[in-house]
């Protein structure tokens, strides 16, 4: 069964039509680019898909379970996780402790039991938690920089810790929103690492930039929208072969 | 029934001048996106300025307007400059709203603080010398002179302001940089001076405000501007923020609608219409009459 | 020393008990401004209770808050939907129309003039036993998961969200531990004074308050005592300044807010850290290897070198 399913998935922003009746499946292990030119509603699938926009129609399913309506909150706590465009790390805080953010679903616990037991013993990091931080660290690369204030590191150091960030819940399905955009070489190679790793552990990931060549390298499948539509939906090397493709792209 | 219309027309007069201060207030936040609460306390300070000028220098009346115009730009400027510039540049998206709310209030405790102590705390009354009010009578209803002059400046200044902003090349500038700031740089405006200019603009319409105000109470203290800030935002609400017409119709309406609560509650009662007012529209129509129009791109 | 004696520290514990109720929605990033509100609820079921009903202070301590908190509850709704400015304006509006409410239904609160006569007096030991149940209880939750989680979602609501906060529902509940919180610090102020009027439950009272919080700082339990020494001491210290006082808490707060959003503890911490891990420019060319084979490139990005 497939991870994700999208069923005639639309957006709409008032007159303007993001994302058209789209439909495709993306099965647990399977990296997947979500690729097209400018405009073409490829952000705007992502952030419905994690739950940061609501759909005008269609459905969402997580491994089954609908998910249409459910917001980004409850999107985490199923195990999506996500980065972003313009990187949003919280500023004032160490390298490990945005990392460790990205724990926080699995070790909430709701209710008064809860509250009053954390008031009496509250937690500092568990190990457990602790060793799991480090090593999302180190698969990112960023080990050294853990107790460092997240605001002087450089760019594409930042970049890794929200990639460090996203992986350190084991998360079930991963989207990239753009995650190529001014990395170096180095840093690159390091990001097809952990997409490589994280899909070899059964995670789905959905890769969305413009960085073609990039993307094309490391996911085996693409997906390619237009318009909102889905105009494209195979592999990756046939992607760059296809007509319709090739008229998208260069008619922007 | 006379007496209700009175009330009512007496309401409207008031109106007028909380439409002016108000017009002020939704331009800072309507363009600039920009709480500025310290547009009472400029208010304030610039009607104690031109009571206290006119007490020792025996300045005409007009020019009392000109010179509160002037102080309350200074003030804009000064606002625009230390308090909302480096915020900008200290948030990565730009988006000030919230700590300019913290900024303004620490200029309102700076401002409130010289307004205090150039009053040593008490009230003062405005010189009758340098305005003789006048009884005016208009069939059967009664007023004062300086009451109508006040309702006419007003209403002469927002028309001025908004034919500014929607027919000149300086008012398309700010509504540009309101929708648009990158965009607006892109086609050669200077975001900055535009903000600086709309903020000056912003605080001198305050001053005329309070000005004004001081003429027609006759008197000023160093705290008649929290409330006045108070309804100012209830009226920029009610208008729509960042609606120079919405400025006019809503303090026209809570002016009325205070008369009325006058005449029917007492007058003790008239300090809850805005309240009220503001927390009906929030609830209801949050847009206010004419919604968002500088930022709205509908 | 310093001007500073009993009744000063009295003053400051007071003033951290309602700084407390500030911060309680400030620490959340939200600019709800309503916390005065709950303090009158708090300060007059305190003034009609003990003078019309005989009440306790115990019984006041507990009927307080109840009430403010479902109070909250009921304005948290129509709230709700309000975000940012509408969102500060609204409930700047709620604690005006109290204020009216408070001056004009003076059958039940004596208007203007307000209550006197309230009883028993409390002093120093009840204050401090107070404020030190609050911070502690406060230092517990920030260190907590649910620390964690209002810290993001002040930040950063986007990411608290994505990192699976339920952020309105957060900020509801500590909308209603201001209030509860409000309405106690109400209660003993009201003993404090032995009087409750309504002008001290308006808009000045409204920004003296959120001018404390901001100073000490919005994202630490510390920085309520903190802003509230200041506030109180501040005066007391500035002697010579007089009157001027106001003028330092201005440039105090706008040299604040423009540096460091979280305040006094806030910059106190980035310093800290500034210190502890100082890097120079040779260690940061270091950190970003020139490009290579991509096997030197996993060497060099995998090494631990603390």
């Amino acid at each position: 069964m497939s991870l994700l399913a999208l069923q005639g998935v639309t957006l709409d922003y008032g007159a303007v039509r993001a994302v058209d009746h789209v439909r495709t499946e993306v099965a647990a292990g399977e990296i997947c680019a979500l690729v097209g030119p400018n405009g073409s509603g490829k952000s705007s699938l992502l952030n419905t898909i994690s739950g940061f926009v609501p759909i005008s129609d269609g459905a969402i399913a997580l491994d089954g379970v609908d998910v249409t309506r459910a917001r980004s909150y409850e999107l985490a706590r199923l195990g999506v996780a996500r980065t972003f465009q313009l990187i949003r790390l919280l500023p004032g805080l160490t390298v490990s402790e945005n990392v460790a953010a990205g724990c926080y679903a699995e070790l909430r616990r709701s209710g008064l039991g809860a509250l009053a037991r954390s008031l009496l013993r509250p937690g500092r990091i568990s190990p457990e938690v602790a060793a799991r931080v480090d090593e999302a660290l180190e698969r990112a690369g960023v080990a050294r920089f853990a107790d460092d204030l997240v605001e002087e590191l450089p760019f594409g150091t930042q970049r890794r810790v929200e990639v460090a960030r996203a992986i350190v819940s084991r998360p079930r399905l991963l989207l990239f929103d753009e995650p190529a955009a001014g990395l170096s070489e180095h840093d690159l190679e390091n990001l097809e690492e952990v997409i490589v790793a994280e899909a070899a552990r059964g995670c789905a990931v959905i890769l969305v930039d413009h960085h073609l060549h990039f993307v094309l390298k490391v996911c085996p499948r693409a997906v390619v929208l237009n318009f909102g539509n889905v105009i494209f939906d195979g592999p990756s090397p046939a992607a760059v072969e296809d007509e319709e493709v090739k008229r998208a792209y260069v008619g922007s | 029934m006379t007496a209700l219309i009175q009330d009512l027309f007496n309401g409207l007069l008031t109106g007028g001048v909380y439409a002016l201060f108000a017009v002020g207030l939704t331009l800072s936040l309507g363009a600039l996106r920009v709480m500025n609460l310290a547009h009472g306390a400029t208010f304030t300070l610039v009607a104690i300025a031109g009571v206290e000028l006119s007490a020792s220098l025996h300045v005409p009346f007009a020019l009392l307007v000109v010179f509160g115009a002037l102080v309350g730009a200074v003030i804009g400027v000064l606002l625009e400059l230390v308090a909302f510039r480096p915020l900008r540049a200290g948030s990565a998206e730009r988006n000030i709203e919230m700590p300019s709310l913290v900024a303004s209030l620490a200029v309102l405790f700076i401002l409130q603080t010289i307004s205090q102590q150039w009053t040593d705390a008490n009230v003062v009354n405005f010189p009758s010398s340098v305005f003789k009010s006048t009884q005016v009578d208009l069939g059967p209803l009664t007023t004062r002179s300086i009451l109508l002059i006040m309702f006419g400046v007003a209403i002469v200044l927002m028309a001025a302001t908004w034919y500014v902003l929607m027919r000149t090349q300086a008012g398309r500038a700010v509504r540009a940089v309101a929708m648009d700031e990158d965009a607006a740089g892109m086609v050669g405006i200077d975001a900055g001076t535009v903000k600086v200019a709309t903020m000056a603009a912003s605080s001198a319409l305050a001053g005329i405000a309070g000005t004004l105000i001081a003429a027609s109470l006759g008197a000023v203290s160093f705290t008649m501007g929290d409330p006045q800030l108070l309804k100012g935002f209830s009226v920029v609400i009610l208008g729509g923020i960042g609606s120079v017409p919405g400025a006019l119709v809503g303090g026209l309406v809570l002016g009325l609608l205070e008369g009325l609560t006058g005449h029917v509650a007492g007058s003790a009662w008239q300090p809850a219409t805005s309240f009220v007012l503001l927390i009906v529209f929030l609830l209801v129509r949050p847009q206010g009459f004419f919604g968002r129009p500088l930022v709205d791109r509908a | 020393m310093l001007g500073i004696n009993d009744t000063t520290i009295e003053l400051w514990l007071l003033n951290c008990m309602l700084a407390y109720s500030a911060f309680a929605v400030l620490t959340g990033g939200s600019f709800t401004l309503a916390y005065v509100a709950f303090v009158a609820v708090g300060a007059y079921t305190a003034g009609i209770g003990s003078v019309d009903h005989g009440w306790s202070l115990p019984q006041e301590m507990v009927v307080a808050p109840l009430l403010a908190g479902l109070a909250a509850l009921v304005i948290a709704r129509p709230l709700e939907r309000l975000s940012g400015v509408y969102l500060s304006i609204a409930s700047v509006g709620v604690v005006g129309l109290l204020q009216v409410l408070l001056l004009n239904l003076d059958g039940l609160t004596g208007g203007a003039i307000g209550i006197t006569g309230i009883d028993p007096p409390i002093g120093i030991g009840l204050l401090a036993a107070c404020v030190a149940i609050l911070a502690l209880i406060l230092r517990q939750l920030q260190v907590s998961n649910f620390g964690r989680a209002i810290r993001m979602t002040r930040v950063d609501p986007l990411v608290a969200g994505a990192m699976g906060v339920n952020v309105g529902r957060l900020r509801l509940w500590l909308f209603v531990l201001s209030a509860v919180i409000g309405a106690e610090a109400g209660v003993l102020r009201g003993h404090y004074f032995g009087l409750v009027t309504p002008d001290e439950y308006g808009f000045t009272t409204v920004v003296q308050l959120l001018a404390m919080v901001i100073i000490g700082g919005v994202g630490s339990w510390l920085g309520p005592l903190i802003g509230a020494a200041v506030f109180t001491l501040l005066p007391e210290w500035l002697r010579s300044f007089g009157d001027w006082r106001e003028v330092v808490t201005g440039v105090l707060l706008l040299v604040i807010i423009i540096v460091s959003r979280e305040g006094l503890v806030g910059a106190a911490r980035t310093q800290w850290h500034r210190r502890r891990h100082r890097r120079g420019v040779a260690d940061d060319a270091a950190a970003d290897p020139p490009p290579a084979t991509s096997l030197n490139g996993a060497l060099a990005g995998g090494e631990e070198d603390r």
